[in-house]
């Protein structure tokens, strides 16, 4: 039993070790500003945070139970995703963005700038978050498939647990991600507060994480499309 | 508005292009692949092959242990720190061996054609630090080092874990 605790608190581990790395942080930061955008209510930034740690759980819990199963194989799956899932997900994060600070137009309607970037966010909501969770979860670089493939999934074949541990690393991936979603989401109130102006900041908020979009997307595109930076 | 639809404009072509330079790009890697399937040499011959251009003179006496860095196009800093901690590890650890050519130190790109057996032959999941210990220039047995990825941030752990691996291998146990 303490040796399975053991492999619990390993996992958990591993997965905040993952999220702290530095490969995974252009879309950490998105994830943060997507999170954090919700100014005027902190406890939905916390309710979205939970639901994009759900979302990546779903992912690695997925894979976990495929791998503990011997349904699929480890080096096969992890470098499918390594070069697909990174190449594909910069432009689709630069669309996402565009649509977000209203440089796509998809049938909106109301006048005020402000209340339609909250509509588009709205319009993502809660499936948005679980959905980028689960995105972010699978676009795999070097460090994460390296923690996951190389230390997790042993880990999980050996205590035969194909569905609990993958999931607290899951968690343990969003958790540095969502406490900082959360204290920045507070922090910008609390501003917001001072200044008798919380729904101002929350709008640049909403604004400001299109933009992290666009350039997470960009930065994405250039390093894993052309090459840029590797 | 004007400077709105530049920007969108701008955008909309970064991300045209972004996907027809990723679909060319694919079909240009699938045709190499196609050209590179029947020249590529099992295992044991890529590391015969690879030790012959190594710094060291290769030992003629039987055992041999080489020890592999695989990266793919795409470095990481990590990837990088990862790759020189081992290095330094082996040259600090084991200078003579490498001089003798019995422990011999090569750096792979698994995306470079007629290097992608290495996938299979050693199970890579990502860019990998892996011991093979050969014998009559076959191989005896591998292990890949997984542990490098949680033990990065600690250089001296990380060093030393090498080293009690390079060691074991060499001793032939």
């Amino acid at each position: 039993m303490s040796e399975f605790i053991l492999a619990a608190g390993s996992a958990l581990w591993l997965g905040i070790l993952t999220s702290v790395s530095p490969c995974p942080l252009a879309t950490n930061v998105v994830a943060i500003s997507f999170i954090g955008s919700r100014v005027e209510n902190s406890r939905l930034a916390l309710l979205h945070g939970v639901l994009y740690a759900l979302g990546r759980t779903i992912t690695y819990v997925t894979l976990g139970a495929l791998l503990v199963w011997s349904l699929l194989s480890a080096p096969h799956v992890s470098n499918f995703l390594q070069t697909y899932a990174n190449k594909i997900l910069g432009p689709f994060l630069v669309l996402i963005g565009m649509f977000l600070v209203g440089l796509i137009h998809v049938n909106w309607s109301g006048s005020d700038l402000g209340a339609r970037v909250a509509q588009r966010f709205a319009r993502l909501g809660m499936v948005g978050s679980v959905l980028l969770g689960i995105t972010f979860a699978l676009s795999f670089c070097p460090v994460s498939a390296g923690l996951f493939f190389g230390s997790l999934v042993p880990l999980a074949i050996r205590n035969h647990s194909g569905v609990l541990l993958p999931s607290l690393y899951g968690i343990g991936t969003a958790v540095p991600v969502v406490v900082f979603a959360v204290a920045i989401s507070l922090g910008a109130r609390s501003i917001g507060k001072a200044f008798e102006r919380v729904t101002a900041v929350g709008r640049w908020a909403r604004r400001v994480t299109g933009v992290v979009f666009i350039g997470a997307g960009i930065y994405l595109t250039l390093t894993y499309v052309f090459g840029v930076f590797s | 508005m004007k400077a709105k639809t530049i920007v969108t404009g701008i955008l909309m072509l970064f991300v045209g292009l972004s996907v027809v330079y990723l679909i060319a790009g694919e079909r240009r890697a699938r045709s190499v692949k196609t050209q590179s399937r029947d020249d590529s040499a099992g295992a044991s011959a890529a590391v015969g092959e690879a030790t012959a251009r190594s710094e060291g003179q290769p030992d003629s006496t039987a055992h041999q242990v080489v020890a592999f860095y695989f990266h793919g196009n795409t470095r990481c800093a990590t990837c990088r720190a990862i790759e020189a901690y081992t290095e330094e590890a082996l040259r600090s650890g084991f200078p003579d061996e490498l001089q003798k050519g019995k422990l011999v130190w090569l750096v792979v790109n698994i995306e470079e054609p007629g290097n992608e057996h290495y996938v299979d032959d050693y199970q890579l999941s990502t860019r990998s630090v892996v011991l093979v210990e050969m014998e009559n220039g076959n191989e005896k047995k591998w292990q890949r080092l997984d542990k490098v990825w949680e033990l990065v941030r600690d250089k001296r752990a990380f060093t030393s874990y090498i080293t009690e691996n390079a060691k074991t291998f060499l001793a032939g146990a």
